[in-house]
């Protein structure tokens, strides 16, 4: 069996900017579709985006919440990760169990490690 | 590596929570009532309490202590370690002979298998 190109998109931005939070959903949901394997990673700032009570909110025009979209990506195997260390920067107002279920933790060698494994990496 | 109900004979080696002898007391919590401890040759690193990147730096600079061949038994409780860890003994060309979840804690054993600092 032929390995599939990976993909990796880096989510640096929050839940203050809407707008910028949909384009690497929507761009790892076309990858999977067109049979890349893709990972979103979510980092910084970024990582609000996958508090829940935070995505449900979030919604623009048509596109469905951040919070159902999340879901669909992780249904169609996206691989969602989380920097663990990104919520040190919110004062300990962010907790594990916030996050998402189908949100994984890692950490700076996953993230580095991912990146080197990628063919091509987008960054947000 | 996790216990079986095999109908292996008892033995008495090791006794570590990954072996895979199904006769094996596991006491749980690093407490080891293993009679070839030597053998296995456990270097302990304690990296609970610490967020990445730093069980993963700890592992590389204790590691490097190692002889070829040896095992270091790994704890943390950073849920990040779950993915950083065996990245990280992949990428550094070390064997992850087997995780173990705890609760909160995760248990590496990491076999060294190169003596070069760098994973290229």
């Amino acid at each position: 069996m032929t390995e599939r190109a990976k993909i990796l998109y880096v989510q640096t931005n929050g839940p203050d900017t809407p707008e910028r939070l949909y384009a690497p959903l929507i761009l790892a949901q076309t990858a999977e579709a067109t049979g890349l394997e893709a990972t979103v990673y979510f980092l910084g700032l970024g990582l609000r985006n996958l508090v829940r009570k935070e995505a449900e909110k979030i919604k623009i025009g048509e596109f469905p919440t951040l919070l159902e979209l999340l879901q669909q990506m992780a249904a169609r195997g996206i691989v969602i990760m989380a920097c663990g260390q990104s919520m040190q920067l919110f004062s300990g107002q962010i907790a594990a169990e916030d996050l998402i279920p189908e949100a994984k933790i890692a950490g700076a060698t996953t993230l580095n490690d991912l990146a080197l494994e990628a063919d091509a990496v987008l960054t947000f | 590596m996790t216990k079986n109900n095999s109908s292996r004979q008892a033995v008495s080696s090791c006794c570590c929570p990954f072996c895979d002898d199904p006769t094996c007391p596991d006491e749980g919590e690093g407490k080891y009532s293993c009679k070839n401890e030597e053998k296995v040759a456990l270097h302990h690193v304690d990296c609970i309490g610490l967020y990445c990147p730093v069980p993963v730096m700890m592992a590389r600079e204790e590691i490097e202590s190692l002889e070829k061949g040896k095992i270091m038994e790994l704890v943390a409780d950073d849920p990040a370690s779950a993915e950083d860890i065996p990245r990280w003994a992949k990428r550094a060309g070390h064997s992850l002979l087997a995780v173990k979840k705890e609760g909160e804690i995760f248990r590496f054993l990491i076999q060294k298998e190169k003596e070069e600092r760098t994973g290229d």
